[in-house]
C-alpha cells in the first residue's frame, strides 16, 4: 500500500479517535454540571448531543471528500 | 453532599450562557483556516505536474489542518454552551469549561457581594449589549471579574435588588417571574 494512503488512513483514525475522547469529555462536563447544579436533563443536554453528531458527520463527509482528493490526485 | 452541589432549598434563578460574539473569532478562525487550507489543497493539484512527491505532502498537510480546524472548532462551541453563569437563590456559580482541560466553577455567596460594577467596554460589548460585571465581596481583596456577561445591567440590578432584600419572602418561582419580566432590570 502506498506511504499517502497509508497517512490518510492514520489521519483518519486519529481523528474519530479525538471524536470519541472529545465526545466523552462532553458528556462529562454535562454530567459534572448536572451535578453542581442538582438538575436533571436540560436541553441543554439535547443540543450538545445535537452538536457532536454534527461534528460526527462532518468528520465523515470531510474523510470521503479527503479520500476522493487523495485517489484523484493519484490517478 | 459537596458543597458545590446545590443547597437543600436552594434553586437555579436564571442561568445564562456567554454572549454569543465571544464565538466569532472562533467563526473567523475557522472560515480563514479552511479557506487557506482549501487553497493548499488546490495548490497542490497544480504541483502534481511540477513534483508529485511535495504536492502529496501539501496534500496531506491540508486534510491534517482540515481536522484539527473541525476538531477546535467543534470543542470551542461546546465549550461556549457549557460555560455559564448561574445564579440562584443564595449564590452566583461561575462555569468556565473545557472539555478535558478547564472544568472551573466559581461559587459567590449572594449575601457575601458589597459591591457591583458594570463594564461594557468596546463597540461591540455596547451594540451587542454585553460586558464585564466586578464583584467585590465582604472582605475580598480582588475584584471578582465575570466576563461577557449578556444584558449586564440587568444582572447588575438584579444582584442589587437581592441584596437590598427585595426579594425577601417571595419564591423561587417568583424570583425568576420578576427577573425575566421586570423591564426595570433591563
Amino acid at each position: 500500500m502506498p506511504w499517502y494512503w497509508i497517512s490518510f488512513i492514520v489521519i483518519v483514525i486519529v481523528s474519530f479517535i479525538k471524536f470519541l475522547i472529545l465526545r466523552k469529555g462532553f458528556l462529562k462536563s454535562l454530567s459534572s454540571r448536572h451535578y453542581l447544579l442538582s438538575e436533571s436533563s436540560t436541553s441543554i443536554d439535547s443540543k450538545i448531543i445535537f452538536v457532536t453528531w454534527i461534528y460526527f458527520f462532518t468528520l465523515l463527509i470531510v474523510t470521503i471528500a479527503a479520500g476522493l482528493g487523495l485517489y484523484a490526485y493519484f490517478l | 453532599m459537596s458543597e458545590n452541589s446545590l443547597h437543600e432549598k436552594e434553586s437555579v434563578i436564571v442561568s445564562l450562557s456567554d454572549h454569543w460574539s465571544v464565538l466569532m473569532p472562533t467563526f473567523v478562525f475557522f472560515f480563514l483556516a479552511m479557506t487557506f487550507l482549501s487553497l493548499l489543497c488546490y495548490s497542490a493539484f497544480s504541483l502534481k505536474n511540477v513534483n508529485e512527491f511535495l504536492g502529496a505532502v501539501i496534500l496531506l498537510i491540508s486534510f491534517i489542518g482540515i481536522f484539527l480546524s473541525i476538531h477546535f472548532f467543534f470543542l470551542y462551541l461546546v465549550a461556549w454552551r457549557l460555560s455559564d453563569l448561574v445564579i440562584t437563590t443564595s449564590r452566583i456559580i461561575n462555569l468556565d469549561v473545557l472539555p478535558f482541560i478547564r472544568n472551573d466553577s466559581l461559587i459567590v455567596d449572594l449575601h457575601q457581594i458589597n459591591e457591583i460594577k458594570k463594564l461594557r467596554h468596546g463597540f461591540s460589548q455596547n451594540i451587542f449589549n454585553y460586558g464585564t460585571l466586578l464583584l467585590l465581596v465582604f472582605g475580598g481583596t480582588k475584584e471578582i471579574k465575570l466576563l461577557n456577561i449578556k444584558y449586564p445591567s440587568k444582572v447588575a440590578s438584579f444582584l442589587e435588588a437581592y441584596k437590598n432584600g427585595l426579594f425577601n419572602g417571595c419564591t423561587p418561582q417568583e424570583i425568576k417571574a420578576r427577573y425575566e419580566s421586570d423591564e426595570k432590570f433591563m
